[in-house]
């Protein structure tokens, strides 16, 4: 048998990314270095080549890695693993054309229960934090955490307030919140540990529609102020 | 049709999983025991993929208004159909107008945590996005999206023939038991995180038992024990997870993502349980402990091909018993 | 592995005892069917088209006798009490005790009602067709 991490062991081209198991599902692959749109480019081209490799049931991207799911799990991992590395190697950057989506947002109030968080953290008033989160026009990174959730890019540094220490049970669909330095609508009520400073009416997720998820990676987002409440 | 009569929380309408729709953020969802779905499928001679009710809170009561082949399966429970006894893991057959009611097992520790209960022909709720399984968050498969209530009125669907009533299966938890100092033992590969904990909580990890806290469910199981502690503080950024991760929030204490968990996560991965241990975790009860072991990939492929061996023997030997009619 | 077909004779004997009429067994060698009181002889009693089971003796009546070969389990295995313990009363049809037979578990069940006197056959242990397994004082 291998040692602790049987996959690192095998694989010895590229020590520096991080390839690693998630059971016998699925193998996880972490792009070395910072977050970034070109970054995020080559891990979609990556994505386009590994799901059509016959083992692989999907290759799904998330924030600087992807997650390959098997069919069935290779008997022989090394082989895998190496063409991963290679074909990571060779990935050019996939510059998808998507469309934007704009979303009127009201910042604060009710619908933004955690406003108050941010503007503690940030020093900024509501007006100032509803502006500058507004500002960008948000690249879709990755789908992931509930259905229709995009996790976005690009958010601006200065309205950086960390997750909660105690997650909420229940936020709803809609809710557009701040957690580190990203930022994200929800697409259905749940939990979540992140701030929510605004709402929007979208809905990001409707199963009897073809895609089911209203965006996908390559979409972009722009936020637009349809209110500030204090 | 069946008719619900009595439903406790949390009975849900499940199928092997929705497999193929992590690109939208969709879960898996499906029955946390596996094996024991696919048992009571194979029991009432259904295909691998029609949808059973999984039981978590017992009593369920249901009335069969036309009659119907049905087995239970799962943890065990006290199953009588008009007030007659029913085997666990065994095909019965129901007259039109029968009632089955599942009760808490007169055993003060009874095998399990989750039952499941096949009919012939398989709960026949629409397919959405390739799974009858429900997943909750999201509203999404099942009956209307979520958990089944007293009244609610499931379709069946076409039954096929099946074993005769009173041919049963031996569980996986007789044909593959796994227990270490009679703790249920999982067997876990380690995760991306794994090198990054002290030596340690390594050592605790794997050699102290984990308490099944209340807070556990579909969607992950929550466990208490020693706390464990990584070398520097983990930031990470979000990535795809599955079923079996075992996550370390900064508290130190794990949880391990189940069938309706996010299929995406930021938490540092100590390691997965193995997809053929799943079902033994899925049974474990709320208070009970469980012992990880640590594996390897070929180990744990044997682990997989032990389990599919057993739905296979299962498979062959019942179709041996194929009646062209049941007196 | 053993063919399905080796198991012909227990599975025709249980076949009988569960009162299903006709049943079909298909092997990688072939398929034979077995069918209860409507084959050739017409006789009433269990044929099977490859060998058939004879009893070895008359079963005594209330008593439980072993359907075909398999291992006898009075309990359910995933439960520690007993399917039926001495001086319950039973049910003609009652789930007396489990014969496992590779991957499956064949429910046993009483003939006709009375009181279980005591449980014969020991746990595990190899039954044959027609050892008896249950002790039964039948009901008048």
């Amino acid at each position: 048998m291998n040692g602790r991490n049987p996959i690192l062991a095998e694989a010895p081209t590229e020590p520096m990314t991080g390839i690693s198991l998630l059971g016998t599902t699925a193998l996880l692959f972490e792009a070395p270095g910072e977050t970034s749109l070109a970054v995020q480019r080559r891990i979609w081209s990556l994505a386009r080549e590994a799901e059509t490799w016959p083992e692989v049931r999907e290759a799904v991207p998330g924030v600087n890695n992807l997650l390959v799911t098997w069919r069935e799990p290779p008997r022989r991992l090394a082989a895998i693993v190496e063409r991963l590395a290679a074909a990571w190697e060779t990935a050019s950057p996939l510059a998808l054309e998507g469309r934007t989506v704009e979303l009127p947002v009201v910042y604060g109030g009710e619908g933004g229960l955690h406003m108050a968080d941010v503007v503690a953290h940030t020093g900024l008033s509501p007006e100032a934090i509803a502006e500058i989160h507004a500002a960008p026009v948000y690249p879709v990174y990755a789908l992931g955490s509930h259905p229709g959730y995009c996790y976005l890019g690009g958010m601006d540094p200065r309205i950086a307030t960390p997750r909660r220490k105690v997650p909420v049970l229940r936020i709803p669909g809609g809710a557009v919140s701040i957690g580190g330095a990203q930022t994200g609508v929800s697409a259905s009520p749940g939990p979540s540990g992140w701030n929510t400073i605004g709402s929007t009416d979208m809905i990001f997720f409707d199963a009897a529609r073809t895609p089911p998820a209203l965006l996908q990676p390559g979409d972009s987002i722009r936020f637009r102020i349809a209110g500030v409440v204090r | 049709m069946i008719r619900l009569l009595a439903c406790g929380a949390l009975a849900t309408v499940q199928d092997r999983g929705r497999l193929g729709a992590l690109r939208w953020g969709v879960g898996t969802a499906g029955a946390m025991d596996a094996p024991a779905l696919a048992a009571g499928n194979l029991l009432v001679g259904n295909a691998d993929e029609a949808a059973g009710i999984e039981v978590q809170v017992l009593p369920l009561e249901i009335r069969f208004e036309a009659a119907a082949a049905f087995a239970v399966t799962g943890a065990d429970c006290t199953a009588t159909l008009d007030g007659v006894l029913v085997l666990p893991w065994t095909a019965a057959r129901a007259r039109a107008g029968a009632t089955l009611r599942l009760d808490r097992p007169a055993a003060f520790r009874a095998w399990g945590a989750r039952s499941y209960l096949c009919v012939a022909g398989g709960i026949d709720v629409p397919m959405v996005l390739g799974s009858r399984a429900t997943q909750l968050r999201g509203a999404i498969g099942g009956l209307e999206g979520r958990a089944l209530r007293a009244g609610d009125a499931l379709p069946v669907g076409r039954a096929a023939e099946g074993p005769p009533p009173g041919t049963g299966l031996v569980p996986p938890a007789i044909a593959l038991p796994r227990a270490v100092d009679g703790v249920p033992a999982l067997r876990v590969l380690p995760a991306a995180e794994y090198d990054r904990y002290t030596t340690d909580s390594l050592a605790a990890f794997w050699g102290e038992p984990w308490r099944i806290t209340p807070q556990s469910d579909r969607y992950g199981f929550r466990l208490a024990g020693p706390t464990l502690v990584p070398l520097r503080p983990l930031e990470l950024r979000s990535h795809g997870i599955v079923p079996g991760v075992i996550q370390v929030p900064h508290g130190g204490q794990p949880i391990i993502q189940m069938c309706d968990a996010q299929p995406s996560g930021g938490y540092p991965k100590i390691g997965t349980v193995i997809e053929a241990d799943l079902w033994r975790l899925a049974q474990a009860p709320i208070g009970s402990r469980i012992r990880f072991v640590e594996t390897g990939w070929d180990e744990a492929l044997a682990a997989r091909d032990a389990l599919d061996g057993w739905l296979a023997a299962a498979r062959r030997d019942l179709s041996c018993l194929s009646p062209r009619s049941a007196a | 592995m053993t063919s399905p077909l080796a198991r012909i004779p227990e599975l025709a004997a249980w076949l009988a005892a569960s009162g299903i009429d006709e049943l079909e067994l298909r092997g990688p060698e072939g398929q034979v069917r077995l069918a209860r009181g409507i084959g050739p002889s017409g006789s009433g009693g269990s044929t099977a088209a490859a060998a058939g089971p004879s009893p070895r003796a008359e079963p005594a009546p209330g008593t439980v006798r072993s359907p075909g070969v398999g291992h006898f389990l009075p309990a359910h295995p995933l439960r520690a009490e007993s399917l039926v313990v001495p001086g319950e009363r039973i049910a003609a049809g009652q789930p007396v005790g489990l014969l496992r037979v590779g991957a499956l578990l064949l429910t046993v069940t009483a003939p006709r009602a009375g009181t279980v006197i005591r449980v014969v056959a020991p746990e595990g242990a190899l039954v044959g067709y027609g050892d008896p397994l249950i002790d039964v004082r039948p009901e008048e």
